[in-house]
């Protein structure tokens, strides 16, 4: 397979995600689950696995909510609200169950909503709110093991540690690949586009995580062959930018679209729906149940979890540091509480460090997003006018 | 003539309540004097550890809720707002944060924190608020993690949040250099124990016809028991309204004048509009009986059964933090809801969609629904805030109330 190939598949799979679900179901005769969330790292995707099941990432979409309206009020965030739109439509029949991985308020009470709307077994997964104490092992550790008991019984089949130790080497190795394409990206941004990179970890999401890694695969034996693994940038024009992005999720696509037509270049991101997700190496020690908790308590500071706001700040500066990034820009869902919490603290600090950041407030729907590219556009200027003097 | 009356209702306890608060208050302002710490807590933090260390609790919602009712509220959001914070966070988070940049208050601004205990039994927003916080007074803040309940207080759950508590304890020793002792927290508790009872006697006054109170006076008499349970004034002052609704009951005085409506009132007051909110309803001759946001503080604190060993007390204790109205599935909160109709003998239920309180609102509509089907009780749901009145619009809401206690009547 070539790099277009690749690439085309990628794309099929976040235009039409159910196509290769169903297609799956048919071939195993396995069930499928939505996992509905904005932060994939809280998926407890390798028990998912482990259980025989198809995880399926459920991210909301760019459609208008009618149906949802009622049962999710306005101020909750577009991504919870055209999920629930979608589902309510009857769009992901295909999945068996739901797990909900618990990130804010909001999905804690879309899991509820959804409870009593839908009519499919729902698994709620409550991930702790503060990862670095020592009492919050123990609990991970129990609360993977009910989830486990409750997916066992949902697929009939036993997780014992040898299949969930293969599952945590799949999707460890899985993960090694987007972290190694990221530093391609990172010397060479051409290599893949803010939408190409956010299409690469979405359909990671939709496809099996056999299939995706070997689509990963052949985009790096693309770029070793072209000679793109780090040889430069490959030329970084004069009137090109380069950002880092961090947030939940780059979306919607249209936005994403944007940076590249308006001159950015993306060198790599924090985002939830992108690097803080393939971040996890979850460790080998024997006990892959406690392994997975101490993987999972691993995760670099973001929004959703309770740290001092100058952890995510440090860390971010680092990062700007490390790939030479001009800027930043926040990707920040409307009504997204632990976005425009950080954002004030956020925009200081990486300011004072000489960063400058950009905020998009963007909305999933229909529609282009008003003023977004003449803002990113007012941005660019500034950060050139910047490095000129 | 009907402003006289309405006065005549008032609670006579609320000059005490008055005291207890203002001499509350000079102890916190004066705290550095007297060699005490001050800690900023959450409405749902485990208060009885901070009081059996001397450390005076300080409750920012409360002072949130206070500039909503003096209708400080926009301008200190605005305030806040200036700063980055988006009109989309919670009001209140963002009326104290604006207080702190303003200096504004109705109380002279809260004292300065030495530390701050943050529980999110009651939303994720004060997480997010109280990490702002701690960075403007450079002072730490112990979050503690007390998971929702997707089905009951579950031993893993309360395990981890009784570890949690011992690790607090650990944390306010340091900060307040001094040692836990167990035989004083025991006290409190008890102490605790006897005042969280005097509230739950209170609210449940209401059952009574007429209902010798309504829930805006437990709303606007809910400040000690958040903070000063554990203490004896609270105690004491809880005694003395008790015994004044006791007496109303005695002498058949309702809250309002000829009591037709019973209604039980779902999530936060709507500060700003509360006496008005409240002289309407009396007008219309309904009476609120009853609040699940009030009765979020009549958990046990300690059963006080079995052998007193720290690790049942501490676990019990845990127990009763995990069990707020709001931090529980739906299927509970229509239980709990359901009960209380019940209990109070109401005929029917406001719920407020607050846009500030996410885990309180979002999905309320299908809580009043499943309500409605299993109680045959119809509710009405209004959309506002609980401090900003900007997301507010008062008349076509009180057209809407209206409208629904009409309808009831017709039933």
């Amino acid at each position: 397979m070539n790099r277009n190939e690749a690439l085309e598949k990628i794309t099929g799979a976040v235009r039409n995600p159910l196509k290769p679900v169903e297609a799956w179901k048919s071939r195993s005769g396995g069930k499928v689950v939505g996992v509905v969330s904005c932060m994939p790292p809280f998926a407890p995707e390798e028990l998912i696995h482990a259980a025989g099941l198809l995880p399926v990432g459920i991210w909301g979409g760019d459609v208008p909510v009618s149906l949802a309206d009622a049962k999710m009020q306005s101020f909750a965030c577009s991504v919870a609200r055209t999920s629930l739109e979608l589902a309510l439509k009857g769009v992901f029949s295909p999945c068996d169950g739901f797990v909900f991985p618990f990130c804010c308020d909001a999905f804690q009470n879309l899991s509820e909503v959804w409870k009593l709307s839908i009519d499919r077994p729902c698994f709620q997964f409550v991930f702790p709110k503060k990862v670095d104490r020592g009492s919050v092992r123990t609990y991970l550790e129990k609360e993977l093991l009910r989830v486990q008991g409750e997916l066992e019984a949902f697929s009939g089949q036993a997780v014992t540690a040898a299949k969930l130790r293969e599952s945590i080497r799949l999707y460890n190795e899985h993960r090694r690949r987007l972290r190694k394409l990221d530093e391609i990206r990172a010397r060479d941004p051409g290599f893949l586009t803010a939408v190409r990179m956010m299409e690469v970890v979405l359909s990671s999401t939709f496809l099996p995580k056999e299939e995706h890694l070997v689509l990963l695969e052949a985009l790096l034996a693309d770029a070793e062959g072209s000679g793109r693994t780090g040889k430069g940038r490959g030329g970084t024009a004069d009137r090109q930018v380069r950002v880092l992005l961090t947030g939940v999720m780059p979306r919607p696509a249209t936005v994403a679209a944007m940076l590249e037509e308006v001159g950015f270049q993306v060198l790599g991101d924090d985002l939830g729906l992108g690097s803080l997700f393939y971040s996890l190496e979850i460790p080998d020690s024997g006990n892959p149940l406690r392994d997975l908790a101490d993987g999972y308590l691993a995760y670099p500071p973001c929004s959703t979890l309770h740290n001092p706001a100058e952890q995510r700040s440090a860390s971010l500066i680092r990062r700007v540091r490390a790939v030479g990034a001009e800027g930043l820009l926040i990707f920040a869902t409307k009504f997204c509480e632990p976005e425009f919490f950080d954002y004030p603290y956020l925009k200081e600090d990486l300011e004072q460090a000489g960063v400058p950041v950009l905020l998009l407030e963007t909305e999933l729907g229909p529609g282009e997003p008003g003023q977004i590219r003449t803002r990113l556009e007012a941005f660019l200027e500034t950060v050139r006018g910047k490095r000129n003097g | 003539m009907q402003e006289n009356e309405n006065k005549d209702r008032r609670l006579k306890s609320f000059k005490h309540m008055k005291e207890l608060m203002t001499t509350y208050y000079i102890n916190a302002k004066t705290a550095e004097q007297t060699g005490r710490k001050v800690a900023w807590v959450t409405s749902g933090a485990p208060v009885e550890i901070l009081h059996a260390m001397d450390v005076i609790p300080i409750y920012p919602e409360n002072h949130a809720a206070m500039c909503g009712v003096q209708k400080m509220g926009v301008e200190l959001q605005q305030a806040a707002e200036a700063k980055g914070f988006s009109m989309d966070l919670c009001s209140y988070a963002r009326t104290d944060i604006g207080s702190i940049y303003t200096g504004k208050s109705p109380v002279f601004g809260l004292p300065r924190p030495d530390f701050m205990v943050a529980c999110n039994n009651i939303c994720t927003t004060v997480v997010k608020w109280y990490e702002v916080v701690s960075r403007i007074y450079q002072c730490p803040v112990f979050m503690v993690d007390m998971p929702f309940l997707t089905s009951g207080p579950q031993e893993h759950i309360v395990s981890y949040v009784a570890d949690q508590m011992r690790e607090l304890i650990r944390f306010v020793e340091q900060q307040t250099g001094k040692r836990f002792e167990e035989d004083r927290f025991l006290d409190v508790l008890m102490k605790s124990m006897e005042t969280t009872q005097l509230w739950s006697d209170i609210l449940d006054a209401c059952t009574h016809r007429p209902a010798p109170m309504s829930c805006f006076d437990a709303f606007i008499h809910i400040g000690p028991i958040v903070t000063l349970r554990g203490t004896q004034e609270c105690c004491d002052y809880y005694k003395i309204l008790k015994q004044e609704l006791n007496e109303r009951i005695r002498q058949g005085i309702g809250a309002v004048p000829d009591e037709r409506h019973r209604l039980v009132w779902d999530n936060l007051p709507i500060w700003f509009n509360l006496k008005d909110l409240s002289d309407k309803l009396a007008e219309w001759n309904t009476v609120l009986v009853a609040a699940t946001y009030a009765d979020s503080w009549c958990a046990k604190v300690y059963a006080g059964e079995g052998a007193v060993d720290i690790d049942s007390v501490l676990k019990q204790l845990a127990t009763a933090y995990l069990l707020p109205y709001i931090n529980n599935g739906f299927a509970e909160r229509v239980r709990l809801l359901k009960n209380m109709l019940v209990k109070y003998q109401a005929d029917g239920f406001l719920m407020h969609s607050d846009r500030s309180c996410k885990p309180y609102s979002l999905g309320q509509y299908l809580i009043r629904d499943e309500l409605a089907r299993q109680t045959g009780i119809p509710g009405l749901v209004i959309e506002a805030d609980m401090t900003d009145p900007r997301q507010y619009a008062e008349a076509p809401t009180m057209n809407r109330i209206q409208a629904y206690l009409e309808s009831l009547a017709g039933r």
